[in-house]
């Protein structure tokens, strides 16, 4: 069998880490391959290596049995390799077409003028034949996050390359979405394309790829056939210890009302939303994507505001305006937008950590930062999260995935909240700290802080929520308490399939 | 275009230009005569044209600060020049030496990496400095040659050659903005430039191109402006960059790149004279035309961050 692709001895140091040591496998033509590993494993640094975006240190890349020297994208095109990055690569304000062939715009023979019916002609076939229903000549701006991946995927098979890259397509697919995926990447397969596949989630692994390499602090721990493999042993292989099984042991009852919310209306968003939370009660937000389920999170924390609608917290209504209210209610917001709305990547793991207390342990009348009160409120998070990091001054961008979000935990509760709002807290970091976040969540509700998350991780919300509401269309259409409660008994719900009924409180 | 915000927020500065136009007409009749409106077209002729080439700069996430020294070191190069060459010869010289620094403008920013701002910041003091070199700091006067009178006073089919040429230059960005594969690549680097270079694009070449665009463009404002003058001297155009750079982004023009509004910067720039001439027919001195002008800008913007939260708040 020819080899697709052949790395041999692969190498590639940054400052101060050994990103990729010695590692080497094949990939059959016509596979489906996993990658996986923790974050900062190596996987991202070895698929830029294949993409032309770094060059390897040492050892070589072979491409259909021939020697590659792949220095830039250009080179790695040429060799019929095409990549779907994790980070949306796509020009907003371009419309669909334009992104799909910006490097091969159609124009008249005798002018540098666009051709725009031949554009949008060739972007609506590639795109039906994928089955992608997208319009051409829609702005990318105005595309939902999840077709916009699903854009991005188009645009890496646009090339009839022969070796497809896949780093986390799914990170923000739709269920519907994923499906039509592993149809894509059947398809591909059929004919006689590899496909490197790089994710965190088991389900897909198990799913669609033949065979796993698992990476490991920059090595390679194994390749072995997918069907020989369990979720279990695959998780093994990566962390290469025993993880705890996440277990939530019920946490102390409590009947204090931590939070109540009556009517909460956001024309166009969410509509009469009403529920009560109880303090230290762990609670669920479930439903797809644009249901408003982040919006009413986001409206909690003075982020967006709200058109009516009462708030009350330990019996008191307050008013939440801006986040500075929610602050000082004792409110903690973690973002799903780690990168662009969490982390000040370029300041240091102190500064982020401290940075919503920054004014109240400031000395001289708020006019000097006391660096030891902030090594203290570091020192205790660090011990409490077991947040890793090189030194305090590092650049919070250096951390891993997992680091990054405790960071955001540790801010949100270094200013002592009572509580505490999450959005995707789990997504894109890896299984073991995964597990981590899980542990600290139920370790938080015992000390009597609230939660409030939203997953789209519906394994998730089970496991460690007490109890799960469910957003459709901007309204709640269920209340149901997780141990009685299913993956199905949440969808009915998420998709309006099922209004609720005498099961829900 | 998603309904009447979008389209608002597109056409919003020809709705202040037309408020402004209407206030100023009620206060002083004599701004809509026939001979103030070619007076008006005219004057704003040589920032427009300049704005045409910085709406590329700006929609590609940019800014070249350099136009000011370019525009002093065309009316320079056309000064010593049109005695020898004649009018149409030093204009072609005057083109090519602001191609020239506008590439190398565009070198700098892409070959040492440098950020616009900064690269052209430093180049607009080069510039400058050669402007001033070439004449020895004194003036280059063309009472003599009176056939460089033709770019103000002259005209083609009709039109004054000045607002011939502003219509030129604009039909033209607006079709290379809209219809070329450049126009898409330029509006593509400023919406996300790694994006960009991982599509293919020639961020690199693109990025060149626009600088040699805004320094032809800038060359051409000069030579109306020689032309007007009647002297090259490297002091004239002090300023001249924020100018232009007010007129793109008051057109609409986004400051965080991707999105240009090529017939708005003409509106602008048009906005920008009528202010100008109807603060002059109002008899208002020059410190208190300053404070006028700035209000209005701060209004105008302000009124347009509006708009576009109103929107952002409706999606």
């Amino acid at each position: 069998m020819t080899q697709a692709i052949e790395l041999r001895h692969i190498t590639k140091t940054f400052p101060g880490v050994a990103a990729l040591s010695d590692v080497s496998f094949d990939v059959p033509r016509g596979e489906v391959h996993a990658v996986v590993g923790e974050n900062g494993a190596g996987k991202s640094t070895l698929m830029k290596i294949l993409g032309g975006i770094y060059r390897p240190d040492r050892g070589e890349v072979l491409i259909d049995g021939q020697l590659a020297h792949i220095r830039s994208i250009h080179d790695s095109v040429a060799h019929g390799i095409s990549v779907v990055y994790q980070e949306f690569n796509l020009m907003p304000e371009l419309t669909v077409a334009e992104n799909l062939y910006a490097a091969d715009l159609p124009t008249l023979p005798w002018l540098p003028v666009l051709r725009r019916r031949p554009l949008h002609a060739r972007a609506g076939a590639l795109l039906a034949g994928l089955g992608l229903d997208l319009d051409p000549r829609a702005l990318v701006k105005d595309l939902s996050v999840s077709r916009r991946q699903m854009l991005e995927i188009a645009k890496a098979l646009r090339l009839d390359a022969s070796i497809l890259i896949m780093d986390e397509p799914t990170a923000s697919l739709a269920d519907a979405e994923v499906e039509k995926l592993y149809e894509i990447i059947r398809g591909l397969r059929a004919r006689g394309k590899t496909v490197l596949y790089i994710s965190h989630r088991m389900k897909e692994i198990f799913d669609v790829t033949d065979r796993v390499t698992v990476l490991r602090d920059g090595r390679r721990v194994g390749t072995e056939l997918t069907s020989a493999l369990t979720p279990d042993s695959v998780v093994r292989m990566m962390v290469g210890r025993e993880v705890k099984r996440f277990s939530s042991e019920g946490p102390a009852a409590s009947t204090e009302e931590a939070l109540a919310v009556s009517g909460l209306t956001r024309r166009g968003e969410f509509e009469d939303v009403s529920f009560r939370v109880r303090k230290g009660e762990i609670v669920g937000i479930a439903g797809l994507m644009g249901s408003g389920r982040e919006e009413i999170l986001k409206s909690l924390y003075g982020l967006l505001p709200l058109d009516s609608g009462k708030v009350r917290i330990e019996g008191r209504e307050v008013r939440i305006e801006r986040p500075e209210d929610a602050i000082q209610l004792g409110i903690g917001f973690v973002t799903e937008d780690r990168k662009d709305a969490g982390i000040f990547p370029l300041m240091s793991v102190r500064e982020n950590v401290s940075l919503n207390v920054i004014q109240r342990i400031a000395r001289l009348a708020g006019l000097y930062v006391d660096e030891r009160r902030e090594r203290g409120i570091l020192a205790e998070y660090t011990r409490f999260l077991n947040l890793r990091y090189a030194s305090e001054a590092q650049p919070v961008m250096y951390l891993s995935g997992g680091n990054q979000q405790k960071v955001l935990l540790a801010r949100a509760l270094a200013a002592r909240c009572k509580i505490l709002l999450l959005l995707e807290p789990t997504r894109g970091i890896d299984v073991g700290a995964k597990g981590e976040v899980y542990q600290l969540m139920a370790e938080l509700s015992r000390q009597g802080i609230t939660l409030l998350m939203v997953s789209s991780d519906l394994p998730e919300l089970l496991a460690v929520c007490e109890r799960i509401l469910v957003v459709w269309q901007g309204r709640i259409t269920g209340d149901l308490v997780a141990g009685q409660a299913d993956e199905a008994a949440i969808m009915l719900r998420a998709t309006g399939t099922q209004a609720p009924l005498h099961g829900d409180r | 275009m998603r309904g009447p915000a979008r389209l608002l927020e597109s056409y919003f500065v020809y709705l202040v230009a037309a408020v402004t136009l209407a206030v100023f007409a009620l206060l002083t009749p004599n701004i809509l005569t026939g001979a103030n409106i070619i007076n008006l077209l005219t004057n704003a002729a040589t920032v427009a044209i300049a704005a045409a080439g910085m709406t590329f700069a700006i929609t590609a996430g940019g800014f070249d600060l350099s136009i000011g020294s370019i525009l002093a070191l065309t009316t320079c190069v056309l000064g010593k020049l049109v005695p020898h060459l004649g009018a149409w010869g030093a204009v072609a010289v005057a083109l090519l030496v602001g191609g020239v620094l506008g590439a190398v403008n565009g070198l700098i920013v892409t070959r040492l990496r440098i950020q616009t701002f900064v690269a052209t910041l430093s180049t607009m003091i080069v510039y400058r400095g050669l402007a001033l070199i070439y004449t020895a700091g004194r003036d280059a006067t063309l009472y003599a040659n009176l056939d460089v009178k033709y770019f103000t006073a002259g005209a083609l089919l009709g039109v004054p050659f000045p607002i011939a040429l502003t219509l030129l230059v604009f039909l033209t960005a607006y079709a290379v903005y809209r219809w070329t594969p450049f126009g898409v690549f330029v509006r593509g680097i400023g919406s996300n430039q790694v994006a960009a270079q991982v599509s293919g694009i020639p961020v690199d070449a693109v990025l060149i191109g626009v600088f040699v665009v805004t320094a032809t463009t800038t060359v051409l404002s000069g030579t109306l402006l020689t032309s007007q003058l009647l002297t090259g001297n490297g002091r004239v155009g002090l300023g001249f960059e924020l100018e232009v750079i007010t007129a793109t982004i008051l057109g609409g023009t986004s400051l965080s790149g991707g999105r240009g509004n090529v017939w708005g910067t003409l509106v602008a720039a048009l906005l920008l004279t009528i202010i100008a001439n109807g603060l002059n027919l109002l008899g208002l001195a020059d410190p208190y035309q300053r404070l006028a002008k700035g209000l209005i800008f701060i209004v105008a913007l302000a009124l347009d961050s509006l708009l576009r939260l109103l929107r952002e708040r409706r999606r």
